[in-house]
């Protein structure tokens, strides 16, 4: 079994003991997911007809340097935070949690050398995680 | 967003007719295309009644594999991915009933559910990395238009994740009818009757996030530390899918981690009691929402 404990953390919001590779970084506008270089889209997470959740690009990142500058907020008052998990060869690992409706700004380095990850992002145990097939071009 | 904004994006949708100069398109705030403009019309809309989400959502694939396949793509089809709750074969009120909130205690099933999630991602990335590199960017970008295509004819998935392109006016709507609903007297007051309705339960709190985060949080060291101690038990062959609480933890970090789940099942309970007493924050925020959002695509 693969990488597995470095994974059981991320539901627990790792991110905000420290464990894992996020980083927060400088506030930055931005635009989506990287769909190849210079090219992405946004994800709304949404629960019972309402948008709960959204993930971003940060303006720049899909540019294939192997970081990808992203941002993450939570739109409902519910209790529970939204969450991205990036997968990654053997990594896998909590990169982001929101709790306001404020961007809140993360990166991920790849690291497996070739620009490419797949993305799990939820929000509530009663919501599908989200995996859109990847991101690439980052 | 501000107020000017929205009005400037909403004459935007109106329109089929011209945009004044006043409401030039600014960042974000671009002319919607005829699909967006459809999209929109749609979230205002009061939702079919008594939809079947996963008659609707098997529709929508079929409508994407047809979209794409006009475009010689073969659609590989959203990934199969359950909730949680669906993992654990459970209604959503089952599983309130059993775990609360889910955040103290289901820490012993979320190694198992994590990674068999994950290796749905990864199988769904490799999957896509097979395409020929030329394929996979055409793949993508006529996806993304196929999805839009799907919430004009569908509108958007009750529970999922929409995909919109860059600057889409729809995150505007969305975004603006999240502002005006938490500014909105009536949420307010809905709050105040929860929060009085919990206090009368013994639990003081003014909002569900008071409630629920720091239970989350104070979740995140037995998790990590299930997750630490459970990899011996692993790397020794147990499976992470039989591997339960007491057989990882030890004695001290079993009674405080009783402690914490007793605490968020009290609250949970509370919050359902609440619910059942007309004090359900969730039906209110929707209600008001989506007359926010019917205000907002009608104007």
């Amino acid at each position: 079994m693969r990488s597995a404990v470095k994974r059981a953390a991320t539901g627990a919001l790792a991110v905000l003991a420290g464990t894992l590779t996020a980083v927060v970084v400088a506030a930055a506008p931005a635009d989506a997911r990287c769909l190849g270089q210079g090219n992405g889209n946004t994800m709304q997470v949404r629960y019972n007809g309402i948008t709960i959740a959204q993930e971003r690009q940060a303006s720049g990142t899909c540019d294939g340097d192997g970081i990808y500058n992203g941002q993450v907020r939570d739109l409902r008052e519910d209790g529970y935070a939204a969450q991205v998990v990036y997968v990654d060869g053997s990594y896998q690992g909590l990169v982001a949690t929101a709790t306001t409706s404020t961007w809140k700004n993360y990166r991920f380095y790849d690291q497996t050398g070739n620009n490419s990850a797949g993305i799990i992002f939820w929000s509530r145990p009663e919501t599908r995680p989200e995996i859109p097939a990847s991101t690439y071009g980052y | 967003m501000g107020h000017t904004l929205q009005r400037c994006a909403m004459g935007a949708v109106a329109a089929a007719l011209a945009a004044t100069a006043a409401c030039a398109n600014g960042p974000g705030d671009r002319e919607p295309t005829a699909v967006e403009a459809s999209i929109i019309e749609q979230m205002g809309r009061p939702p079919a009644a008594d939809p079947d989400p996963a008659e609707t959502e098997a529709a929508r694939s079929e409508f994407v594999a047809a979209c794409m396949a006009e475009d010689d793509l073969e659609y590989l089809g959203p990934p199969e991915t359950p909730s949680l709750v669906e993992w654990l074969g459970l209604t959503p009120d089952e599983f309130a009933a059993e775990y609360g909130f889910g955040h103290s205690t289901t820490i012993d099933l979320r190694p198992a559910y994590e990674i068999a999630t994950a290796d749905a991602a990864e199988a769904f990335r490799a999957r896509m990395e097979a395409l020929p590199e030329a394929d996979r960017d055409r793949y993508r970008t006529r996806e993304l238009a196929c999805l839009q295509e799907s919430y004009a004819e569908f509108g958007l998935p009750e529970n999922g994740t929409v995909h919109l392109p860059d600057d889409s006016p729809i995150d505007d709507y969305t975004a603006q009818a999240h502002e005006a609903t938490a500014d909105d007297p009536r949420l307010a007051e809905a709050a105040r009757a929860w929060s009085d309705c919990m206090a009368g339960k013994g639990f003081d709190f003014d909002g569900r996030d008071e409630m629920g985060l720091p239970l989350q949080e104070a979740a995140v060291p037995f998790a990590d530390a299930f997750a630490a101690q459970g990899q011996a038990l692993v790397d020794a062959g147990r499976d992470w899918k039989d591997l339960r609480a007491a057989d990882v933890l030890d004695a001290e970090q079993l009674a405080a981690l009783a402690e914490l789940q007793e605490r968020e099942l009290a609250v949970a309970d509370a919050d359902r009691r609440c619910a059942a007493e007309g004090h359900d924050l969730d039906a209110v925020y929707v209600e008001v929402y989506n007359e926010h959002l019917a205000e907002l695509t009608a104007s």
